[in-house]
C-alpha cells in the first residue's frame, strides 16, 4: 500500500468503536457500585485499554496484508490509545492530583516511563492519521512504539500488578502477540520460499 | 440500519458515562477547610449513614421503632440542638456517599465527633443549657438507635416512593429529583443487601422497644462496643460473643496522653481519631478523601488542648469548702497503699497523684506512674476489654489494614499489644475536670465519684437513660427502679459490667476506711 490513508468502512468503524465505547462506559459506570469510584475508574480503564490492545497489537504485523486488516489495526490502535487517555486522566489528575504528585507517588522511573509511553504512543497515533505515506523512519518509529507499548503492558500486568484479572489480561495479550508473531514468521518464511521458487524458475 | 442504531446507542451510553463523573463533581461543594473546633463539631469524618430525606421521614413511617414525632431524639439520648429546626447535636450533613465517600446528589447524614464526645452536665431538658465538648454523651444509646434504624430500613414496606411522598408531605418541599431518588434507591438496595448478608453472622436487628433492653442490645447509654466493628471488618468475624462494653472516652487535653484508650493501646493522636471514626463506620477509602482526612486531623487538634469546665463554673451556687479541699488534697497527694510496680518491682505509694497527677497553676503535673498500664489482675477492674478473644490479633491486622501512603497509615509500634508493650490492663490517665467524666470506669459502671473512691458503696444495679447530674455525690443519679427516662437496667454482675476494683484509697468498709477523709477527698476532686 503506497498510501496509508484508506477509506474506513462503517462496518469496520462499528466493529471497533462499539467495543471501545462499551468498555469505557462500563469502566466509568461500574465503579458506582464500588467503595472507591476514582480508584476503580483508574483500574477499569486500564483493563479496557489492555483488552483493546489485544487486537491492535496482534494485527500490527499484518497491517500490510490488506486494507481491511490495516483499518482494523489502525482503529484498534487509536481507540486503545483513547481508552488509555481516560486511564491517564484518572491516574494523573484524579488519583495523584497532577504531574508533580504522580512523580512523588510513583517515583521517577515508573512515572517517567508512563509519561514517555503516553507521549510516544500518542505521537504515533497522530502520525498514523496525519502522515499519508509510510516512510522508513515512520516504520521504525511505529515498530519501536508498538514494542514499547507491548513491553510496558506485559510487564505491568504480569509482573508489577499481578492481580488475577490483570494477570489473565496480560497473559491473553502476551499469548495473542506471540501467536501473531509466530504466524507472521511462518507466513513470511512461506512467502520468501515461494518467491525463491519463482525466481529459480 | 442496525449498525447506525448500535453506534448511536453506545455513543449515548458513552456520553452518559463520561458526563456522570463531571456531574458528580457538581454535587460536591468545594472542600471546606474547617478550623479545629468546627471540624470537631460539624466536620464529616466519613461516617455517612443515611440520606437526609430518609432520616427525616423514618420516624413517621416507623413510630414503633422511633416513637412519635421527634421523640426519637430523647428516646435514644441524642442532644437536642439549641435550634429546634436543626438535627440533633453531632449529626452532620454532607454530599458524601456512605463508605466510598463518592459524591452524591442527595445529602447524607453522618456523625461528627461531637455526637458522642459532648454532653449537657446540667441536663434539665432546657436546650439553652450549654453543651460541654469532650466527655461522652451520658444519655446516648447509639447502638439501640442503630438497631432500630436497621430494623426500619430492612422493612420491605419502605420504598423510594413512600420516602419521597412522605418527605414532600412532611417538609412541604419540592419532590426529590430523579437523581436523588435513584441515589436513595441504590443506597436502600445496598444497605439491605449488606444487612441481609450479615443475618447469618450477626442475626437480625430487634427494633421496637427491644432495642432499648439490655437483653437485646446490652451496650446501653454512653457505651460502645469499640471492637465489634473492627473485629467484623478487619478479621471478618461476628464479634457477637465479646462482652466488651466501653464508655465513650473523654477527650480533654489529649496532649497529656502519649498513649490513649482505656488500655493505652494507641499512641498517635491522628491514628486514635481515625480509628475512632473507623469504628464508627468510616472506611479506609473515605478516610483518604482530603476533606475527610483534614477534618479528622483538625478535630484531633481540637482535642489536643481542649479543657473541661470546672465544678465552680458549672455549679456556681455550690461553693466549695476551702478547708475540706485543703485536707482532701493532702489525702489525694499522700494516701494510698504501697505496691511494687514495673519489672524491677520498685515500691511505690499508690496515691491518687502518683497515678493521675494533679493541677498546679493551670498546668497538669504528671504523676510518677501516670501513663503506666496497670495489669488488670492488679487493679481488679473488669477484664473483658483486655482479655477478649481477639485482643492480641487486632493490632497486627489493623496496622496492615491501612495501606502505605494512606493519610492515616500508622506504625505498628503505635499500637499495643505489640513491640512497645503487651501488658493487659488499664492506663493511669490524667483526670482533669474529673466531675465531668461521668460515669466512671472504662465500662461506665460507677455513677459517682463518691462511689468511685468508696465513700459510698457501689450500686449493683443501675438504671440508665437520661440520668440527671448529682452535684453532691458528683456524678449521675439513678433511681431504685426503672422509669420512662431510666429504662436501661445495667446489672454489674453480668460479664463485662463489673464495677469492682480500683479500691483506692481504701476498699469500702475496710479497717482504714475513713468517711471524713473520703468526704474531704471528694471535695478536692471537685476542684480538678
Amino acid at each position: 500500500m503506497n498510501s496509508r490513508h484508506t477509506r474506513i468502512s462503517f462496518t469496520e468503524f462499528t466493529n471497533t468503536y462499539v467495543p471501545f465505547a462499551l468498555l469505557i462506559a462500563l469502566a466509568l459506570l461500574v465503579p458506582e457500585t464500588t467503595q472507591n469510584l476514582d480508584r476503580y475508574r483508574t483500574i477499569f480503564t486500564i483493563w479496557a485499554t489492555t483488552i483493546l490492545l489485544i487486537p491492535a497489537l496482534s494485527l500490527y504485523l499484518f497491517s500490510d496484508a490488506s486494507v481491511a486488516v490495516y483499518n482494523y489495526w489502525h482503529l484498534f490502535w487509536t481507540f486503545s490509545y483513547v481508552a488509555f487517555l481516560f486511564h491517564f486522566y484518572w491516574a494523573v489528575f484524579v488519583i495523584f492530583k497532577g504531574v508533580h504528585g504522580t512523580f512523588a507517588g510513583q517515583g521517577n522511573l515508573i512515572a517517567g516511563t508512563n509519561f514517555l509511553l503516553t507521549a510516544w504512543w500518542g505521537t504515533d497515533v497522530v502520525l498514523s492519521w496525519l502522515v499519508a505515506s509510510c516512510p522508513t523512519w515512520l516504520r521504525w518509529e511505529r515498530a519501536g512504539a508498538t514494542l514499547f507499548v507491548f513491553s510496558i503492558f506485559a510487564i505491568t500486568t504480569l509482573v508489577l500488578r499481578p492481580t488475577p484479572i490483570t494477570k489473565a489480561l496480560g497473559l491473553t495479550l502476551t499469548i495473542a502477540v506471540a501467536l501473531s508473531f509466530a504466524i507472521w514468521l511462518i507466513v513470511r518464511e512461506s512467502s520468501s520460499v515461494a518467491s525463491e521458487l519463482r525466481n529459480t524458475r | 440500519m442496525f449498525q447506525i442504531v448500535l453506534v448511536t446507542a453506545v455513543s449515548l451510553l458513552l456520553a452518559f458515562a463520561v458526563a456522570l463523573p463531571i456531574l458528580e463533581r457538581s454535587w460536591m461543594t468545594a472542600d471546606e477547610h474547617l478550623d479545629p473546633k468546627d471540624a470537631f463539631f460539624r466536620g464529616s469524618i466519613g461516617t455517612e449513614l443515611i440520606p437526609l430525606p430518609v432520616l427525616q421521614v423514618l420516624p413517621d413511617l416507623f413510630p414503633e421503632d422511633f416513637g412519635s414525632g421527634d421523640s426519637w431524639i430523647d428516646r435514644f439520648g441524642f442532644l437536642r440542638s439549641s435550634d429546634p429546626s436543626e438535627l440533633p447535636v453531632g449529626f452532620t450533613v454532607s454530599h458524601h456517599r456512605p463508605q466510598s465517600g463518592a459524591p452524591s446528589p442527595v445529602p447524607f447524614v453522618g456523625f461528627s465527633c461531637v455526637l458522642c464526645h459532648s454532653t449537657r452536665i446540667r441536663d434539665t431538658g432546657n436546650q439553652a443549657e450549654p453543651i460541654v465538648p469532650g466527655p461522652g454523651n451520658s444519655s446516648l444509646n447509639l447502638f439501640a438507635w442503630i438497631d432500630s434504624l436497621q430494623k426500619a430500613i430492612g422493612d420491605e414496606r419502605l420504598t423510594v416512593k413512600k420516602i419521597s411522598d412522605t418527605y414532600m408531605q412532611k417538609t412541604g418541599r419540592q419532590p426529590l429529583t430523579l437523581s436523588q431518588r435513584v441515589m436513595i434507591g441504590l443506597w436502600l438496595r445496598g444497605f439491605r443487601k449488606t444487612l441481609a448478608e450479615g443475618f447469618s453472622k450477626y442475626d437480625e436487628p430487634f427494633g421496637g422497644d427491644l432495642s432499648l433492653t439490655p437483653e437485646c442490645v446490652p451496650t446501653g447509654p454512653d457505651r460502645t462496643q469499640p471492637f465489634r466493628t473492627i473485629v467484623r471488618r478487619v478479621l471478618d468475624r461476628p464479634g457477637t460473643s465479646m462482652s466488651v462494653y466501653t464508655k465513650v472516652g473523654t477527650v480533654y487535653q489529649e496532649q497529656l496522653r502519649e498513649w490513649s484508650q482505656f488500655d493505652g493501646s494507641i499512641r498517635d493522636l491522628n491514628a486514635r481519631s481515625a480509628l475512632a471514626a473507623f469504628a464508627a463506620g468510616a472506611t479506609v477509602d473515605n478516610l483518604a478523601i482530603p476533606e475527610i482526612a483534614g477534618n479528622v486531623r483538625q478535630a484531633s487538634e481540637y482535642t489536643r488542648t481542649l479543657r473541661g469546665p470546672t465544678y465552680a463554673q458549672v455549679f456556681p451556687e455550690r461553693p466549695l469548702d476551702a478547708e475540706k479541699v485543703r485536707r482532701g488534697k493532702a489525702i489525694y497527694m499522700g494516701t494510698g497503699p504501697y505496691a511494687s510496680v514495673g519489672v524491677n518491682g520498685k515500691q511505690v505509694k499508690l496515691t491518687c497523684d502518683a497515678c493521675h497527677g494533679h493541677p498546679e497553676n493551670g498546668v497538669w503535673i504528671a504523676g510518677e506512674l501516670q501513663g503506666a498500664v496497670v495489669p488488670w489482675e492488679q487493679i481488679k477492674t473488669d477484664p473483658e476489654r483486655v482479655t477478649y478473644r481477639y485482643y492480641d490479633r487486632i493490632p497486627d491486622r489493623l496496622a496492615a489494614f491501612f495501606p502505605a501512603k494512606h493519610p492515616f497509615e500508622f506504625k505498628r509500634e503505635d499500637l499495643r499489644p505489640g513491640p512497645t508493650g503487651s501488658t493487659k490492663g488499664y492506663i493511669n490517665a490524667p483526670i482533669d475536670s474529673a466531675f465531668t467524666r461521668v460515669p466512671y470506669f472504662h465500662n461506665a459502671t460507677v455513677l459517682t465519684l463518691a462511689e468511685l473512691i468508696n465513700l459510698k458503696p457501689r450500686r449493683a444495679i443501675l438504671y440508665r437513660g437520661r440520668n440527671s447530674y448529682d452535684p453532691v455525690d458528683v456524678g449521675l443519679s439513678s433511681p431504685d427502679s426503672p422509669d420512662a427516662t431510666h429504662y436501661f437496667r445495667l446489672d454489674t454482675s453480668l460479664k463485662g459490667n463489673s464495677n469492682k476494683g480500683h479500691d483506692y484509697p481504701w476498699p469500702y468498709g475496710s479497717p482504714n476506711w475513713n468517711k471524713q477523709q473520703l468526704e474531704d477527698l471528694l471535695e478536692y476532686l471537685k476542684t480538678l
